[in-house]
């Protein structure tokens, strides 16, 4: 088979740009997990159930998507904290393997509670069918904005961690959570507002994943799985990697899907999570722990 | 007037349920305005316990802590650090993957230190050369000595109104011991109040005025540290046999 530079162009374009909104839920789920050392897969849910509420905003006339993001995004930072504060408490207390029954008992919630109200069809918002064209490369608009708000999120996010004194807490908190009590940070208030950002997160990473793909009750678990696979090659912890590496498995699957099949391309996805594990389980982009 | 004339810290036959081996049954001490006070003893002896209930991070069982007049009961770490408690930990408990500078600046937990952090890091700089030197270095590639030294720095980051110090020469060579005591000991010139856990009696009777003996969860011994150096009690529990 051959491809014309422009096909690959078009696939390695579109490919990030998807990559990039991946790398968006993912970092939320990271952020979490590095702060109160949850895993939590309902993290996927939340971004499911933005995609109704946006939806449901839109085809009710009320909002136009990204004003409907406009909203959610503050909305779910304040219900991020309640849960926080109520649902997910005495989760960090919890062993591994009971957290990830529980958060991925949350998520399987979530996902059937879609189900129950909007039913297991298959929705999508009407494309506004604008385009922009450079060198062979065609590109959905809608799509070039998902990828500059992803972007943008992410850099918004790490320049939070690395420059506030609050974001240094956070990492601070997540570093070493007993030093960080004793000298005399709050760390069940710096989990309350990381959870806080990863439900914003979780709401932007929704919002700009409706303006550009179909979507379904059960794409909640399909998200959890991939944003697992994208922290753990990222490295865990590390926010900002889980985007870049966000970013790389939706090339990866975007060339595979292109030179094989889509399934093909997503069991690449998912055997290369062992691979990982198996070579480099501290991530990709991190250095060994030292200590 | 007032002020000078009631303790900093006053404990009152404190009493603290832990596990078997650190329990506190009955400590009382007190820290005056600008004095260095060291709390002696054998391992689980019951000092770490003892200002771990005082900062907040473990529940007092009985008897009585006040601060700066007040009476800590119920306060958590956070609430104590805010009102000028601050602990540097047994072990150091640094942020090993932040930078030096990270952990200095975190260090300045109120509203009026962070407002005062450039001074601040000019004076632990000052305190540590070493520090300036590896600012932008991750805390967890230090050699031990610098990362007590890191641990004291960022204490002091804190503006402390007392500053309780646990075990600082623990796993430190016998040089860094000498710079890490020599820079301890500008601190209590300043005027800074401390509290030392120790198990390097020598360091510590030299650096403080008075300390007290501690002996399976009681405080067995009190005194100017002139007194204590010359006590057979004091050796007895240090080595831990009676």
């Amino acid at each position: 088979m051959e491809f014309s530079p422009s096909v690959i162009g078009q696939m390695l374009f579109t490919g990030a740009l998807m990559g990039s909104i991946y790398g968006a839920v993912a970092m939320g789920f990271s952020l979490i997990f590095g702060v109160a050392k949850i895993i939590n897969f309902a993290h996927a849910g939340v971004v499911l159930w933005v995609m109704y509420g946006v939806l449901v905003a839109v085809r009710s006339g009320v909002a136009h998507p990204y004003v409907a993001g406009l909203v959610a995004i503050p909305l779910c930072y304040v219900i991020g904290h309640g849960v926080q504060r109520t649902l997910m408490a005495r989760v960090s207390a919890m062993s591994d393997d009971m957290q990830i029954i529980y958060t991925f008992g949350l998520l399987l919630v979530l996902t059937y509670m879609a189900q129950f109200f909007f039913g297991p069809d298959v929705h999508f918002l009407p494309s506004s069918g604008l385009a922009v064209e450079f060198g062979g490369v065609v590109l959905q608009v809608e799509t070039i904005i998902a990828g500059a708000l992803a972007l943008g999120s992410a850099l918004a996010l790490h320049a939070f961690l690395s420059r506030t004194w609050l974001g240094k807490a956070i990492r601070a908190s997540a570093d070493n959570r007993r030093g960080a009590t004793l000298m005399g940070l709050d760390v069940v208030r710096l989990s309350r507002v990381a959870m806080a950002l990863s439900f914003a997160l979780a709401a932007l990473a929704g919002t700009i994943l409706v303006t550009v793909t179909t979507f379904y009750p059960l794409r909640g678990l399909e998200l959890a799985v991939l944003a697992f696979v994208i922290v753990v090659l990222g490295g865990m912890d590390n926010v900002f990697a889980s985007f870049v590496a966000g970013v790389l498995i939706g090339m990866f699957e975007a060339l595979g899907t292109l030179l094989f099949s889509p399934s093909i391309a997503h069991m690449a996805i998912y055997a290369m999570i062992f691979a990982v594990l198996l070579v480099r389980p501290q991530g990709l982009f991190r250095r060994r722990a030292t200590k | 007037m007032s002020t000078t004339l009631s303790p900093i810290l006053s404990v009152e036959r404190l009493r603290v349920k832990y596990d078997l081996f650190e329990a506190v049954f009955d400590v009382s001490f007190e820290v005056w305005p600008g004095e260095a006070v060291c709390l002696l003893g054998s391992n689980g002896a019951g000092k770490t316990t003892s200002l771990r209930a005082i900062l907040g991070a473990l529940p007092i069982a009985g008897g009585r802590v006040c601060f700066l007049g007040d009476d800590t009961s119920g306060k958590s770490p956070g609430a104590m650090t805010m009102r000028g408690m601050i602990y540097v930990p047994e072990g150091r408990e640094l942020f090993p993957s932040l930078t030096v500078l990270e952990n200095l600046e975190l260090g300045a937990i109120t509203r009026e230190a962070r407002a005062r952090t450039r001074a601040s890091l000019e004076l632990a700089c000052e305190l540590f050369p070493i520090l300036a030197e590896r600012r932008m270095q991750l805390a967890g590639t230090l050699s031990g000595g610098q990362q007590q030294m890191l641990a004291i720095a960022r204490g002091l980051m804190g503006l402390p109104r007392l500053l309780m110090l646990d075990e600082p020469s623990l796993g430190l060579a016998p040089v860094v011991v000498e710079q890490v005591y020599a820079a301890l000991g500008r601190i209590v010139r300043s005027g800074t109040p401390i509290i030392l856990v120790e198990q390097h009696v020598h360091q510590a009777l030299e650096l403080c005025q008075r300390g007290y003996v501690l002996e399976g969860g009681r405080t067995v011994q009190q005194g100017s540290t002139a007194e204590l150096a010359g006590s057979d009690r004091l050796r007895s529990a240090y080595l831990g046999v009676n």
